[in-house]
């Protein structure tokens, strides 16, 4: 097997030729079924890693973009924070995160945009956590703040296991984990000092449950692909 | 600002800049081979993901647990709560493979070794010398991680958890040999031989025979069985008899303060001495251990030890006593040599290593 072989078959892939044809030119060219197999491989793998590239470009544009509009509502609200009512406030907020969803599954669903699609459901998770401590602080609800984290994580965690997208995994990793390792200092420092204030264990509990039904899921999904490597 | 807002901040930018760090050796070490996979911090997206939402649920179970003690009035102390949440990180860690939770279980194990037998010393009201089951403890549990480790890497699926335990075990065993080689863990040994002894804490005697059995047994075991090499079984039961050693030593006088300097006694040189030759002794052993086992993360590992050593104890012996210019141009020549020499000896270790034996290659 020669470079010219190889190139070759890169030309023959760009002439949109199938991989049957090539295979049987190649054979007549004296090549063994490897060769070819391996051929084939050198010549696709530029191209793999070029369209593997571009996505992963196309999705930290998207991705960065979205964050700069979650940004940018949030900087219109604080902008407005006095001339708006506190209707008004929760309403654009309410409002932003569902057209952005809705803009998102139509992305991704419909047009078959698949990575500026989960960019936009990406910003409804980041919208939502948003909202959680606006709403918080406009209505003074009397709670430890890592709440809102776990909140987030709720919210973050369905959205996760319904759409299956990866950023919003890590979002709500990311929310764990400040609210988490938060926890035990504010318990510790008596911080959540009053049981009728709710040291809301029952909040802990339900975000235990849904970390390790997910945990366990995604695990057993990941054990089924690699059996002897854990 | 809240004390703990700060802590948790710098801990944050730690653990990003960790991290970062990792996932750039990862993604390298990815791309140099699959041979090595058990030394890979993940295996794909999937497993980083599952062992986050574990390690994530553990945590929330166990913060769930400690929040309820504190609604019931703190019931339970907050000593049992951590052993606990241990219980919940070790069950976890099993049912779901998961090694993220498996070191975070154990690196637990240690922090409640150390908080519950200082409060039993402290319970029981008679002086700082009981505290030494706390050391003591920590190197018999870092030996049992150690021989564990390896009885784990015999089998090839469990291998990512067997590296775990060794090294956590390697790192708490140079972390005591090296507090123990410096001045100020002399006078922290030095305060605990003062009258009191080991055997009036009846709680932490009972503690160290658990753990001295169960360390000494994994020593046996691990040599009959063959999961440790016969030099490692043997520098594992010096190590555990030094240890074993200090539990029975009588008063002892270190360190003679004057103004503000402070000299070692000829008891303080004696053990100075035997701390720091061990730890040579252990960081040395673990590179030679990695070339016999042909694990090219323990002679990485050792190298790195073995730098941070050299650095420190010549900053510590020679920093007061010679001029300055003198000491970084010697400095400054002595990294060098040790540089070279360890990338002609770490190439040539690396080289003459064949790829480790797999449960495949065992079967046949």
């Amino acid at each position: 097997m020669g470079s010219n072989h190889i190139q070759y078959a890169k030309q023959a892939l760009k002439d949109g030729k199938s991989k049957e044809e090539i295979y049987r030119d190649l054979l007549a060219h004296g090549l063994k079924v490897e060769e070819i197999e391996d051929c084939l491989a050198d010549a696709t793998f530029n191209e793999d890693v070029k369209e593997e590239a571009q996505k992963k470009t196309v999705r930290v544009v998207a991705t960065i973009g979205a964050i700069l509009i979650g940004l940018g509502i949030f900087s219109f609200i604080a902008a407005n924070w006095q001339e708006m009512t506190r209707e008004g406030k929760m309403l654009t907020v309410i409002f932003s995160m569902l057209c952005v969803d809705a803009i998102g599954w139509y992305l991704r669903e419909m047009a078959h945009l698949e990575k500026s699609g989960e960019a936009m459901l990406f910003l409804g998770s980041l919208i939502f956590g948003g909202a959680i401590f606006l709403a918080a602080q406009m209505y003074n609800t009397r709670v430890y703040w890592p709440d809102g984290f776990l909140w987030w994580v709720l919210g973050s965690l369905v959205a996760a296991w319904a759409l299956e997208i990866a950023a919003i995994r890590w979002l709500a990793v990311f929310a764990g984990f400040v609210a988490l390792v938060w926890y035990p200092f504010g318990i510790f420092s008596r911080e959540i000092y009053n049981p009728l204030f709710l040291t809301p264990w029952l909040l802990l509990l339900v975000a235990a449950i849904v970390f390790l039904v997910s945990g366990f899921k995604l695990r057993r999904e990941f054990l089924d692909e690699s059996p002897n490597r854990y | 600002m809240n004390i703990f807002v700060v802590v948790a901040i710098i801990i944050l930018i730690i653990a990003a800049i960790i991290g970062a760090f990792l996932r750039q050796k990862h993604r390298a070490r990815r791309a140099l081979s699959d041979q090595n996979w058990y030394l890979q911090i993940s295996l794909s997206r999937k497993d980083a993901l599952s062992q986050w939402f574990l390690v994530l649920g553990s945590l929330a179970l166990a913060n769930a647990v400690y929040a309820i003690n504190n609604n019931f009035g703190e019931v339970l102390s907050w000593r049992l709560i951590l052993l606990i949440s241990v219980l919940i990180f070790g069950l976890i860690a099993y049912f779901g493979r998961s090694v993220y939770c498996a070191a975070i279980g154990i690196v637990g194990v240690l922090i409640w070794w150390t908080a519950q037998t200082s409060f039993w010393q402290t319970k029981n009201n008679i002086g700082y010398s009981a505290v030494i089951a706390v050391p003591v403890g920590l190197m018999w549990l870092a030996i049992l991680l150690y021989a564990v480790g390896f009885w784990q890497m015999r089998k090839m699926a469990w291998k990512r958890f067997g590296v775990t335990y060794a090294i956590i075990g390697l790192i708490v065993m140079n972390l005591l040999l090296f507090s123990f080689s410096t001045e100020s863990g002399l006078r922290f040994l030095e305060e605990m031989t003062t009258p009191g002894g080991i055997f009036d804490v009846w709680q932490n005697l009972v503690a160290l025979l658990v753990v001295a059995s169960l360390s000494g047994a994994a020593i046996v075991y691990g040599w009959i069985g063959k999961a440790l090499i016969k030099w490692e079984a043997f520098f594992a039961t010096v190590l555990f008899f030094i240890f074993q050693l200090l539990t029975a030593l009588p008063n002892q006088s270190l360190l003679i303060d004057n103004h503000y300097t402070s000299q070692l006694t000829a008891a303080g040189l004696f053990w100075a001495a035997i701390f720091n030759f061990v730890l040579l002794s252990e960081i040395l052993g673990a590179i030679f251990a990695g070339y016999l086992r042909r694990e090219i993360w323990m002679i990485n590992f050792g190298t790195v030890l073995l730098i941070i050593f050299t650095a420190v104890k010549y900053f510590d012996w020679f920093f007061k006593f010679m001029d300055k210019s003198v000491f970084f141009i010697v400095a400054g020549i002595m990294l060098f040599a040790i540089g070279w020499a360890m990338e002609r000896g770490r190439r040539y270790l690396a080289q003459t290593i064949q790829p480790p034996i797999t449960d495949n290659q065992e079967n046949q």
